[in-house]
């Protein structure tokens, strides 16, 4: 009895907390906002072409950025994770995400980002950024994801 | 029993030598024991070891051991960055390019990579190349980005693919305005501010003063360069400046002397050439070395002019200097009318006469 007091004393109190636990929960999960000054989860992204792994010039901005942020040391990781929309199999697109991501990894060591430094994950058709039917093109899917810490 | 006891002290005496303690910093760190580096990297750093500042500020900019602090990171980067080592100056001029922890300043990140850079940090060359070729936030400047990325270019594929655009011909000079100097044991450092639309050449002296009524001897380091900034480790007690040359050489536009404490840069170089057979011409020299000397002129007195001048009385190697030429020619109670002076270019230091005495006859 006692127990199941505390429980629902506990609920009561959740129920009041929860507006404010809830918003606080988007602020850390909705709320990722291109690469904040003082904050560091930051990232950039790398866009590419329907069915490409070439980055095209248009996105050496993107890259150029991120040797300007990444600072040098034994600690720091740069992860490069690639996307695909979900035109073609899904087969095909982890396959080409892999490739996508390979190129922005091979594009940042060209820039100087020590080779020890980095990973690379292709995510293929899995946690797309914007969910959408299959067979559709979406420009937001077809990214290269480059996150650090 | 004591035989005993002799080895074990034997074996302590050698056991850091065995390496088996982590007895340094950076050893604690590479086997991830976070607590053991910060520790003993807080001893190494209150000793003066910048590698160690820079280790407690990447704990600390990583949030390893201990909550993540960049504010304290960027004071340990500091730190360590003060005492010139390159991979802290790296960091610092990316916080201040990306605003990290502070607001962006573009001007604070161009003299920190320029630091690093000047020490062979090929990413900060490259980063450097980047910002000036951008004008992100200073004066663009597509010839020095080049002569960056030129240097970065063996490390680093993506400098070596830029373009070399061709350095814009210009007759303007503009006297370099020196934004960092530093000069200790370890060497000399300056760096000064590159005005894009002036000549890309810049001249680098460094002198070291005479004593007292000694001859002055020719430079520690005439260096040209393209760059904006210089650094010696083998120079101390030396004075150094910067001056802009024109693209033909013709003419220089001189930054202020960085000077060590209680040394009084010169008003100028004069050179005497005296013929020693006549000693009433030694005698000349000797006076006028000594007026020009009490006025704050550094003198020496030759017996061999240089080929360029063995015609002439009076020449000097740059157009500003004609001026003080003329000056010196003025004081000079030797000729009539008139008082031949003339330019030989490249052939004297900026601010330098000769005066040959010898050729008068």
């Amino acid at each position: 009895m006692k127990i199941l007091n505390t429980k629902s004393i506990m609920l009561a109190l959740g129920i009041l907390a929860g507006p404010t636990a809830l918003t606080a929960q988007e602020a850390t999960q909705g709320d990722t906002p291109a690469v904040e000054a003082a904050e560091e989860a930051p990232w950039l992204k790398v866009y590419f072409a329907s069915g490409s792994a070439t980055i095209s010039p248009d996105q050496a901005d993107t890259l150029d950025r991120a040797v300007r942020t990444f600072r040098e040391g034994d600690p720091f990781v740069m992860i490069v994770a690639g996307g695909a929309d979900k035109v073609g199999n899904p087969s095909q697109n982890l396959s080409l995400s892999i490739q996508r991501a390979t190129a922005v990894a091979t594009a940042l060591t060209d820039r100087g980002i020590p080779i020890e430094r980095l990973q690379v994950l292709g995510r293929g058709n899995s946690e797309l950024q914007v969910a959408t039917p299959d067979g559709i093109a979406e420009e937001e899917n077809r990214v290269v994801e480059i996150s650090w810490r | 029993m004591k035989r005993f006891h002799l080895s074990l002290c034997v074996v302590a005496a050698l056991y850091p030598a065995f390496g088996w303690a982590q007895d340094n910093g950076a050893d604690a760190f590479a086997a991830r024991d976070f607590a053991r580096a910060q520790t003993l990297w807080l001893d190494e750093a209150a000793e003066g070891s910048p590698d160690a500042m820079l280790g407690l500020g990447l704990l600390a900019d990583r949030g390893f051991g201990q909550p993540r602090d960049i504010d304290l990171a960027f004071d340990w980067y500091e730190k360590a960055a003060n005492l010139g080592l390159a991979e802290a100056q790296f960091n610092i001029a990316i916080m201040y390019d990306a605003g990290i922890g502070r607001a962006r300043d573009a001007g604070a990140a161009q003299l920190w990579y320029t630091r690093a850079a000047l020490r062979d940090h090929t990413r900060a060359q490259y980063n450097l190349g980047l910002l000036l070729e951008a004008g992100d936030g200073i004066a663009a400047n597509p010839a020095l980005a080049a002569h960056w990325f030129d240097l970065a270019a063996a490390s680093i594929p993506a400098a070596a693919e830029k373009p070399r655009d061709a350095t814009v011909r210009t007759d303007t000079i503009t006297a370099p305005d020196i934004t960092f100097a530093q000069a200790d044991r370890q060497g000399m450092e300056l760096i000064w501010d590159v005005t894009p639309q002036t000549s890309s050449r810049y001249l680098v002296e460094a002198l070291r003063a005479p004593l007292l009524d000694a001859d002055y001897s020719a430079p520690l380091t005439s260096q040209s360069t393209v760059a904006s900034a210089y650094l010696d480790t083998n120079l101390d007690n030396a004075l150094w400046r910067v001056s802009n040359l024109s693209d033909d050489g013709l003419d220089y536009a001189a930054s202020r002397w960085v000077v060590p404490q209680d040394v009084i840069p010169p008003k100028g170089r004069v050179t005497f050439v005296i013929d020693p057979e006549l000693a009433s011409m030694a005698q000349a020299a000797d006076v006028f070395a000594d007026q020009l000397r009490g006025a704050g002129y550094w003198v020496r007195v030759d017996t061999e002019a240089p080929e360029e001048f063995t015609d002439f009385y009076i020449s000097y190697g740059y157009t500003s200097d004609q001026v003080f030429a003329d000056e010196v020619a003025q004081y000079l109670p030797i000729l009539g009318e008139f008082t031949p002076l003339k330019q030989v270019v490249g052939a004297t230091h900026p601010e330098e006469i000769f005066v040959n005495l010898a050729a008068l006859r």
